[in-house]
């Protein structure tokens, strides 16, 4: 009872902040509603008893990505004034389509039942499988594509340095 | 369950209401100690020694006008407070005093402490633009790029811990050093997480955020009254946050001769403190090109070097 309370609470915040991402003109507040959304789906995993995957999503997108984000955004000098918020009416009618699709699909593959009643746990969240197990399987059987996500990464900031040099040199 | 309920509740406002107290008297404990180191007085006028400086200087902070400026972003002017000292007070809860004192010990608190701690950066940035400020904007930009860099060799230390204790829970942690503290084991890790801390907190040094000279005060120039009682609160948290995590992560926690457990776990809190108040009055504050090449360039290889090291003679050891 109280999960599903929570649940509902926590998927009605992801789902209005995304669209507040979308609507808000200011974009300060346009990254707050992502940093809002990143949150409460944090807050969904920590319901599915994986608060390892949880804190990870803090600490990545909240505590690094999103600061960046906030940073960028606080250096731009855009217009003041307007009304708080836009709809965007094209993109919007395009995401509901797709969610009204997507939902469609889920609730075809979930044998035709609109909410299907699975997943939520009753009581509170259990322990879930632990960092030992995650890292385990990470080093063993996924081991091959953390490694080339890891290249991958190591590229994007040898390239990122790149990119910073040659503007030096032509300024 | 509802038993429980409150029995945790009850727990949450008695540590609460300590780390206030500790906090408050911290504040005290630095200028008395910055005088000792420079050769004058300090506050010793309210009270006996001074004793009762703190109240004095809360009954002050209450009593000032408190001003939003025109031009600013009233919400975020508000909120920024709030999440500067909500990050790190709920940082304390999974942090033991000893054996059983503690909220919550997490099997992945270490984790979350890096989470609500990176939190913390929202308060100064959100302050810095909020306040429609060129000073406090400055402040803002400088704090979110000073500690980003610095969370990386942070958790680089902390990563080397965490091969030598085999958990992320803060108790473990302690009980692993039972035999040997890890300052021992860990005497660069500790140096590596000492400096970080110190940049984290934006202590001097590394206070460029708020530095005088250049910024006013930095991310807090248009706060007043209470309002910056929140973001000097939260700063001082911040600072005996990092003493407490010095004392659990390197000097064996509550572990130790003669004194029970939670004695002497203050005790080694105090002299972290004390460490950090000694750097402060001792080092001239560097330049902003030197603060981000001595992380990126310098602690970020050695932090490496640590956990690489640390992790080959764990495997070697067994």
């Amino acid at each position: 009872m109280m999960n599903t309370l929570l649940f509902w609470a926590l998927a009605g915040t992801a789902a209005a902040s995304a669209l507040a991402v979308v609507v808000f003109r200011n974009p300060v507040n346009g990254v707050m509603a992502l940093l809002v959304n990143l949150l409460a789906t944090a807050g969904l995993y920590l319901l599915m008893g994986a608060p390892g995957i949880a804190l990870f999503q803090v600490i990545l997108y909240v505590g690094a990505v999103l600061v960046l984000f906030l940073f960028a955004v606080m250096v731009l000098d855009w217009k003041t004034g307007g009304p708080p918020f836009v709809v965007p009416l094209k993109p919007l009618t395009a995401g509901a389509a797709a969610v009204v699709l997507a939902g469609g699909g889920a609730a075809f593959l979930a044998g035709n039942r609109l909410f299907p009643r699975t997943g939520l746990p009753e009581g509170p969240p259990g322990p879930g499988p632990g960092i030992r197990e995650i890292a385990l399987d990470l080093f063993t059987r996924h081991l091959l594509v953390f490694e080339l996500a890891s290249v991958l990464l190591l590229a994007a900031a040898v390239g990122a340095v790149l990119i910073v040099r040659k503007e030096r040199k032509r300024s | 369950m509802s038993r429980e309920i409150l029995a945790g509740i009850v727990r949450i406002v008695l540590i609460f209401s300590v780390l206030m107290g500790i906090v408050a008297y911290m504040t005290l404990m630095e200028r008395r100690f910055l005088a000792f180191f420079q050769i004058r007085k300090g506050p010793n006028r309210v009270g006996p020694f001074g004793l009762l400086q703190p109240l004095a200087d809360g009954i002050k902070l209450f009593f000032k006008e408190d001003m939003t400026v025109s031009h600013a972003n009233r919400f975020y002017f508000l909120l920024a407070p709030a999440v500067s000292l909500v990050s790190v007070l709920a940082c304390f809860a999974v942090v033991p005093t000893s054996p059983g004192i503690v909220v919550a010990d997490l099997p992945v608190g270490v984790l979350y402490l890096l989470a609500f701690s990176s939190m913390g950066v929202y308060g100064i940035l959100l302050a810095g633009w909020s306040s429609n400020n060129k000073y406090s904007l400055l402040g803002g930009l400088r704090a979110a790029a000073q500690m980003i860099s610095y969370e990386i060799p942070l958790a680089l230390s902390v990563a080397a811990v965490l091969v030598l204790s085999g958990s992320m829970s803060l108790v473990d942690i302690v009980k692993a050093q039972e035999g040997l503290w890890f300052a021992v084991k860990q005497p660069l890790g500790l140096l590596l997480f000492f400096v970080c801390v110190s940049a984290e907190t934006n202590r001097t040094p590394f206070d460029l955020l708020e530095c005088e000279n250049e910024l006013v005060a930095g991310y807090q120039t248009e706060y007043s009254s209470m309002k910056f009682g929140l973001f000097y609160m939260a700063e001082y948290a911040h600072i005996l946050l990092a003493s407490c995590l010095v004392s659990l992560f390197f000097l064996g926690g509550w572990n130790g001769p003669f004194l029970p457990a939670p004695i002497l776990f203050l005790v080694k809190v105090f002299l972290v403190f004390a460490a950090f108040i000694w750097v402060r009055a001792t080092f001239p504050r560097v330049r902003y090109d030197q603060l981000m090449s001595f992380s990126w360039k310098v602690l970020m290889p050695l932090g490496f070097l640590n956990l690489m090291g640390t992790a080959l003679l764990a495997v070697l050891a067994g």
